[in-house]
């Protein structure tokens, strides 16, 4: 928690955040359009849930939730270059943290605190061992912590085994009442908010210069000074951390929590969301959650519209799913959002006569200019 | 980028709102929301459920509809998963269902519980998970017979039998877990003693250690509570094992999933299974009457016997146009109150739902079976229970 929470103030003392703060010099005046930008994204998502219907605002709240992890994959994919196919877990842990909290008749929201706190210690942990690995070891790790957690939650009765903990009551603060859609809604956009915030602070810091630094070669990190292992570490707790607080949303609006709910395809499919969005970009990773969540949804009303033969779900959820995930890979492999703003920043900052002045940059890395053109 | 934020949120505001469409049909039809797995590990069941949903919907609809109207499925596939689970039931909530046929897949359906009863409607499920009805929901009704309804069955039958020495073994599921513990309760009023009890995981693949100490024990028979993969594998390893005590498996093994791959470790063994599945076995009677009504319109339309998730779907909403009729209304709770106090016989066996029992079957529901050339025979337990049960006077 400390370690948000510090962000967290700091970045109320530094006023509005810059949200593709990954590839923005800290420090810089943001442009007009872009402020504007992120305004009126914020404003419309905050509304959003205002004319959604209940269906919408179900899709809604998995979409921000989902996010908050998402975001955390990103940072540490991207960024600290570590990879985790067990993000999961930790959005599990915050779920049963905050249940079994409240469960015993502590105040939700002080499950919704203790949730990421959980969550990020037990990243800790794991983390001391774990990180020793690199690349398919540490994945294939992950994994099997996903497992183990699995079979840990099945024994224990305090966590309700196989059957699973029911009748969790809904988020409230102070006696007021949040647990309909529309409050959760409004709930996870806020967690989400502070998940984006918490990130961009990290990412425009000291610390977040030195991740970047981190991810393109561990060696040549270490040998500039920068303190590799605490830092790698921190990140992951605070991965982690993000899903824990998602996760706690998420026990109070579902209220029931077991096993079954946390297959280790959930893991999977946060780690695609963030890379058809684009690693170590926020907005990548909103945008790929939105995307995918969206996409997964509207292959699947299709499948049961009235009129669609027997095979429409099976074809639309796995091939059409898998086309378009395949397609996404294949002509954009750093991401949407990364290749959008490579387009937009070439058409932006170079006159039409010269374009391969810029063009001539490496797009996918850190360090691109601002689009108000600098020299 | 820059330009990608407004475009992104306006992308956002469309898809959302093009969600928002598709509520249908003409006024006087009545919404009855639909979740199945339509894909993912549940995908057969789902597909088999669905098929014979929307049989028996047709068929009301042919003959008239409900109260004069026709009932109109909305279907929502939750993918065998339980976050769409919660998805396709609140996009279902969105057309104003009077009452919501739940998912076959049993993740998705525990999941949806809790919004179920905020919700305050009317929720049919096609799981067999004794912990939707223990304890009792308000909204939620069960349609096939629970792991603790089967337990008490095979207690009944073993003791009867003078198989008095069981040994009992299940997965670490919620199913074999349930099957377990009722197990444990009615042992003793049954004087049925339980010499083995051995959990495995869902993972297992070698029995070896279980099969070797049920072997120097030797109880009178072995009753395995599984699901799935390890069902076969122990079917198959106790085969193997020089064990005489008889195997018992339960209902989630009377289909051709189980018998199929079992191939010739199946024959012989005993096998308990909802009377639908052995139908042509009954007496003459309305329950047998029941049972070919809904075989010949599913096989009329598919060209093959209804699996056991068919005729829980069919069940299921034989069960939802009983009550809707016996409400004389579509307000949900009218027809949450006619469900709680409904009597019907459906090819699952004679429902008998009360205030504090969402279940609705006994034991009567449930035929001990052998395993003879693939096919499933009743016991002469079984066929004698019949007579009293189901036989016309």
């Amino acid at each position: 928690m400390s370690i948000s929470a510090r962000h967290g103030a700091r970045q109320a003392r530094r006023g509005p955040a810059e949200p593709h703060a990954a590839y923005a010099r800290p420090r810089t005046g943001l442009p007009s359009p872009v402020l504007g930008g992120i305004a009126a994204t914020a404003l419309a998502t905050l509304l959003l849930p205002l004319v959604l219907d209940r269906g919408g605002l179900a899709l809604y709240i998995d979409i921000a939730l989902s996010a908050c992890v998402v975001v955390g994959i990103s940072l540490l994919m991207g960024f600290a270059g570590q990879v985790s196919l067990g993000q999961a877990v930790f959005f599990a842990i915050g779920g049963y943290t905050a249940a079994v909290l409240v469960l015993n008749d502590v105040p939700p929201l002080v499950g919704l605190l203790a949730a990421p706190v959980a969550a990020g210690l037990v990243a800790l942990l794991l983390g001391v061992p774990l990180l020793r690995l690199h690349g398919h070891h540490l994945a294939f790790a992950t994994i099997a912590v996903h497992l183990i957690f699995l079979v840990v939650v099945q024994q224990s009765d305090t966590l309700g085994g196989n059957v699973g903990l029911m009748g969790i009551p809904g988020f409230s603060v102070g006696g007021i009442d949040l647990a309909d859609h529309r409050s959760i809604a409004f709930v996870s956009w806020g967690v989400l908010a502070v998940v984006v915030l918490v990130s961009h602070n990290v990412i425009t810091s000291r610390p977040g210069r030195a991740l970047r630094a981190l991810a393109t070669s561990e060696t040549a990190a270490e040998s500039a000074g920068i303190p590799v292992g605490r830092y790698k570490l921190t990140v992951f707790a605070l991965s982690a951390a993000f899903a824990g607080l998602a996760g706690s949303v998420w026990a109070y609006y579902v209220g029931f929590l077991s096993p079954g709910m946390f297959p280790v395809s959930m893991s999977i499919t946060f780690v695609v969301m963030a890379a058809v969005g684009g690693m170590g970009s926020i907005w990548g990773a909103l945008f790929g959650t939105t995307a995918v969540k969206l996409i997964v949804s509207y292959l699947g009303m299709l499948g049961t519209a009235g009129g669609m033969p027997d095979y429409a779900p099976a074809v639309l959820s796995y091939a059409v799913y898998g086309l378009l995930l395949i397609l996404i890979l294949l002509f954009l492999p750093h991401g949407v959002v990364p290749a959008l703003r490579d387009r937009i920043v070439r058409r932006w900052s170079a006159p039409p006569r010269t374009p391969l002045d810029t063009a001539g940059r490496d797009p996918g890395k850190a360090g691109l200019p601002p689009a108000n053109g600098r020299p | 980028m820059r330009r990608s934020t407004p475009l992104l949120a306006s992308l956002t505001l469309v898809v959302a709102m093009t969600a928002c469409e598709g509520s249908a049909g003409d006024d006087d039809s009545i919404p009855v929301g639909y979740i199945t797995p339509l894909t993912g590990a549940f995908s057969n069941l789902g597909e088999d459920n669905q098929k014979a949903v929307e049989a028996a919907v047709d068929e009301i609809n042919t003959d008239g509809g409900v109260l004069g109207r026709p009932i109109e499925l909305i279907t929502q596939n939750d993918e065998s998963n339980p976050d769409q689970g919660i998805l396709a039931f609140n996009e279902i909530m969105n057309d104003e269902p009077v009452a919501v046929i739940g998912s076959a897949s049993s993740n998705s359906a525990m999941a949806v519980l809790e919004h179920v009863e905020r919700e305050q409607v009317p929720y049919i499920s096609p799981t067999p998970a004794d912990e939707q009805v223990a304890p009792v929901r308000d909204h939620v009704f069960v349609v096939p017979a629970i792991a603790g309804t089967y337990a008490e069955r095979a207690l009944h039958y073993l003791s009867d039998e003078g198989m008095d020495e069981v040994a009992v073994t299940y997965s670490e599921t919620a199913y074999g877990e349930a099957g377990y513990e009722a197990m444990v309760e009615g042992a003793d009023e049954h004087g049925v003693d339980l010499v083995v009890e051995e959990a495995f995981e869902q993972e297992t693949t070698d029995f070896g250690h279980i099969l070797a100490e049920i072997e120097s024990v030797g109880p009178d028979a072995t009753i395995v509570w599984a699901s799935g993969p390890p069902g076969i594998t122990i079917a198959e390893q106790y085969a193997g094992a020089d064990i005489e005590a008889p195997l018992v498996m339960t209902g989630s093994q009377a289909s051709h999933l189980w018998t199929d791959p079992a191939g010739d470790s199946a024959e012989g063994v005993t096998v308990l299974s909802s009377i639908g599945v052995v139908g042509e076995h009954l007496p003459e009677g309305e329950q047998q009457d029941v049972i070919r009504e809904m075989t010949e319109v599913f096989e009329a339309e598919h060209g093959y016997a209804p699996p056991q998730f068919a005729q829980d779907g069919y069940t299921a909403v034989m069960l939802l146009a009983a009550a809707i009729e016996e409400a004389g209304s579509t307000e949900r709770a009218d027809i949450r109150d006619a469900l709680e106090n409904l009597t019907l016989t459906t090819p699952n066996g004679t429902f008998d739902y009360s205030e504090t029992d969402h279940a609705g079957l006994t034991g009567d529901a449930i035929s001990v079976n052998v395993v003879e050339d693939g096919e499933f025979v009743p016991t002469d337990w079984s066929t004698e229970r019949f007579g009293e049960t189901y036989g016309e006077e």
